[in-house]
């Protein structure tokens, strides 16, 4: 797996065929680049990082700017969609057809969070009794349908699809040392001489 | 249920009834979108909010023209 994501310049069938390099190449720069394991840890830990927080990866990466923008917009979206439909939007569960798995589901789970969310949800279904309530009681939580419910699994999903771009480029960084980026605006020139 | 909007909206626990003014959620994810999509694809972060902007704008117009034209299509065809 690792192997393919920094092959960068030749194809699988070349591999497969043996008449690829035995190494893969630096896609910048074109020479051979081995990976170590060193390497292929933290791009491990900086792939789990941005799946368990969106933009935690670049932040271990250094990339902290660029990282707290990240973060913010894809967690903005995902918290926007659970409060335009409650918890009740995600939900792994597909009614229509329980075979199938639900489609909305698998994008929702591309963040972390999504799935304790999806454990939150399940807890207050089961603690609902059925008994019909009195006038003076509210419901524990109320079920979004409608606009409502669509809206809140299209921001969850969407925030999560989102998260799949930053963890390809996190991936991208930290396999092929592609990390030549200007994080900070850069100085006047009387400050940097001075 | 007439019962339940006059009562406090408690956040995360019910929806936000949105049949009037759905369509306008569309500029915030446009921006997330223009946003995540610029965040990763730019070298210098300098350049991000005009490259935002620019970018949401683009989203925004060519959605419009292709409203437009789905309208057209249902009325005239």
């Amino acid at each position: 797996m690792v192997f393919l994501f920094s092959s960068g310049g030749y194809r699988l069938a070349d591999r497969l065929a043996g008449t690829a390099p035995v190494a893969p190449r630096n896609p910048i720069s074109g020479h051979l680049r081995i990976m170590d394991r060193k390497t292929i840890l933290t791009a491990c830990y900086a792939t789990l990082g941005a799946w368990l927080l969106p933009g935690l990866g670049h932040i271990l990466l250094g990339q902290v700017r660029r990282g707290v923008i990240l973060m913010s917009t894809i967690l903005a979206v995902w918290v926007g969609g659970l409060l335009i439909g409650g918890v009740t939007v995600i939900d792994h569960r597909n009614h229509d057809n329980p075979r199938r798995p639900n489609l909305a589901f698998l994008g929702q789970a591309l963040i972390a969070p999504s799935l304790v969310v999806n454990l939150v949800h399940h807890k207050l279904e089961a603690g609902a009794t059925g008994r019909i309530l009195p006038s003076n009681e509210r419901l524990r939580y109320v079920p979004a349908h409608g606009r409502s419910r669509e809206q809140g699994v299209l921001f969850t999903a969407l925030a999560g699809l989102l998260n799949v771009l930053v963890i390809i480029d996190v991936m991208t960084i930290t396999l092929t040392g592609h990390a030549h980026r200007i994080e900070e605006e850069p100085e006047a020139e009387g400050i940097v001489n001075s | 249920m007439s019962t339940m909007h006059t009562l406090a909206y408690r956040p995360f626990l019910e929806p936000i009834p949105l049949e009037g003014f759905w369509l306008l959620l569309l500029v915030p994810l446009i921006l997330a979108v223009a946003i995540i999509y610029k965040s990763v694809k730019i070298e210098n972060m300098a350049l991000l909010p005009r490259q935002v902007v620019m970018m949401a704008a683009q989203i925004l117009a060519f959605m419009v023209m292709a409203a437009a034209a789905l309208w057209l299509v249902v009325e005239l065809v």
